[in-house]
């Protein structure tokens, strides 16, 4: 399945255990190809393995059987690879006691950045807390802290960009904040995103394709539209006229069940049971009802990701 | 070249990290001011004249002080930055184990050995007092003092960072009470060889010297078995 553009990161059946021979895997034959210019959503509820999955592809976990290639590399052999990755973890890594400025600038000298006094302050602008430069970690809120650290992740110009639950514990303002300057990132500097979060909302925004993880296994990974789509066997009937919905909610009632049937304005969703859509539609045309349109039906993201994780989705 | 700019980067971080925390420094120098005043106010009194009580108590006790410090600071360099999940970002970048490792390790030796030298000064100080003259140190103890002492404390701290990068933070507590416990009985020991006769040598000075190296080389050689993973799976 090799495609035309280049892959940046490349997971085959790459498992991770933590425990012996006997406990299940923590990751459990995972497959996923990143390519280069994408933002991929990894979510899953809590302890499903998406940090356990970021690890491995820094090299801070090496696989337990199956492989990882980041830029066609193994992860943790050569420090050159690790220059063109950027890191938000979930611990943003900031030392309370040292400065804003500080805390890029030692990163900013241990990635090989030149030019950094301006470098760092033009990023410090970027996520409004150029003020704040000479201000001590330990005086900022979380929001600051995490836009601080995703200055400091991108302070070497990474090709590849790795953030864990960058919104985690945020205000919905700071989300925001965080989302916009991420969408920025992803559109002005092409830079390959990989979002591992469980905040359905901010993937389906950002993401153009998405896995969703749950306990190890990858359960689906498509674009987020193919997964809204994926719910086979319902459509949805617009009738021109909204009266024209009740009467034919009734017949469709009488000829699928009442459970097949929920309505929604002019609109009617419908189970079709094993029948067809044309059936359908000579039903309801020859009943006398005007049918505008009959599209297959949406689902909405969260509905997917609970329909696979169940009760423990967890999201936020 | 780069390694060697990883190496001072980090050290340079921790040096400044612990002078400008005035709780470490405070402790440091209220805990070596402690114990230098108790030794410089112990001396005298004995079959031996006060120059070799005071050469062998500026021999012993500064290293010892100044091991007894860079402990203090190692488990804020080391093992704080593991515990808080600091660290785990530090290792994503394009650094050495060992560039982190050893430049961690230079970092704590630098304000140690400040420290041990102020120590230093302050026995000679009250010795001198008690002498009425001023009393100088020797060039074996100059020497002692500049280049024994620091390696021993590099040596010591690069050690106690190796085993707190590798281990858990059971046993570390472990790992931190058996220190305690040399320290203390080292710095009792050396209460009991300061008045007897004198024992610093060149000799003595390459010895410690040697070892400290040896120390270092051996810890060099483990720090092989150090990896991200070890230290990631040793946080909790
Ligand atoms: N170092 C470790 N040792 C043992 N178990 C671990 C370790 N790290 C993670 N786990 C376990 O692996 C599972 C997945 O964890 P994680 O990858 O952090 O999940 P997520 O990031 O999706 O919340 C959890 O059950 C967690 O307890
Ligand atoms: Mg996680």
């Amino acid at each position: 399945m090799q495609s035309d553009t280049a892959a940046v990161i490349e997971a085959f059946d790459l498992t991770k255990r933590f425990g012996g021979p006997a406990e299940p895997p923590v990751l459990d034959a995972v497959n996923l190809r990143v390519e280069q210019g994408e933002v991929f959503g990894y979510i899953g509820p809590n302890g499903a393995g998406k940090t356990t999955t970021l690890r491995l592809f820094l090299g801070l976990l090496r696989p337990s059987s199956g492989s990882v290639r980041v830029f066609g590399e193994i992860p943790g052999e050569r420090d050159e690879l690790r220059a063109r990755i950027g890191v938000l973890l979930e611990n943003s890594g900031l030392d309370d006691r040292m400065t804003a400025f500080q805390s890029i600038d030692y990163h900013a000298r241990l990635y090989g950045v030149g030019d950094r006094k301006r470098k760092i302050e033009r990023l410090l602008d970027f996520v409004g807390l150029l003020d704040k430069r000479n201000e001590r970690v330990g005086t900022f809120s979380t929001g600051m802290k995490r836009k601080l650290g995703l200055a400091r992740s991108i302070i070497h110009d990474p090709e590849l960009l790795l953030l864990d639950e960058p919104s985690a514990g945020l205000d919905p303002e700071a989300q925001k904040m965080v989302r916009e300057l991420l969408q920025e990132l992803a559109s002005a500097r092409r830079m390959t995103v990989f979002i591992n979060s469980h905040h359905l909302d901010e993937v389906e925004r950002l993401c153009s394709r998405i896995a969703i993880l749950h306990r190890g296994r990858i359960r689906a990974c498509d674009t987020v539209k193919s997964l809204q789509a994926g719910k086979r066997g319902h459509v949805r009937v617009r009738l021109s006229e909204p009266h024209h919905a009740v009467r034919a909610a009734a017949l469709l009632e009488g000829w699928l069940g009442p459970d097949a049937i929920s309505v929604q304005g002019p609109r009617i969703e419908v189970s079709l049971n094993g029948r067809t859509t044309p059936e359908l539609v000579r039903l309801l045309v020859e009943d006398g009802l005007s049918v505008e349109e009959v599209s297959p039906a949406l689902r909405r993201l969260e509905d997917v990701y609970f329909d696979i994780v169940g009760g423990e989705g967890g999201a936020a | 070249m780069k390694t060697f700019d990883h190496v001072l980067t980090v050290a340079s971080k921790e040096i400044r990290e612990i002078v400008t925390n005035r709780g470490l420094v405070f402790s440091g120098v209220f805990f070596a001011g402690f114990l230098s005043v108790m030794n410089g106010l112990g001396l005298g009194d004995a079959d031996v004249g006060l120059r070799a009580q005071l050469n062998n108590a500026l021999f012993s006790t500064c290293a010892l002080i100044a091991m007894f410090v860079g402990y203090l600071y190692a488990g804020q360099t080391y093992l704080r930055e593991k515990q808080t999940g600091i660290a785990e970002t530090l290792l994503c970048a394009p650094v050495s184990l060992r560039s982190i490792w050893f430049g961690k390790a230079l970092g704590v030796m630098v304000p140690s050995w400040i420290i041990a030298i102020l120590a230093a000064a302050t026995i000679t100080a009250i010795a001198s007092r008690n002498a009425g003259q001023i009393m100088m140190p020797n060039s074996v103890l100059i020497v002692h003092l500049l280049v024994a002492v620091p390696l021993f404390i590099l040596a010591a701290v690069a050690l106690l960072g190796f085993a707190q990068l590798m281990l858990g933070m059971r046993e570390n507590m472990v790992v931190n009470m058996v220190t305690i416990f040399v320290l203390f009985t080292a710095l009792a020991g050396t209460q009991l060889i300061v008045k007897r006769a004198e024992f610093v040598t060149w000799g003595a000075v390459g010895l410690l010297v040697a070892a400290s190296l040896a120390l270092l080389a051996i810890t060099a050689g483990l720090s092989r078995f150090l990896s991200r993973e070890r230290i990631v799976r040793t946080i909790s």
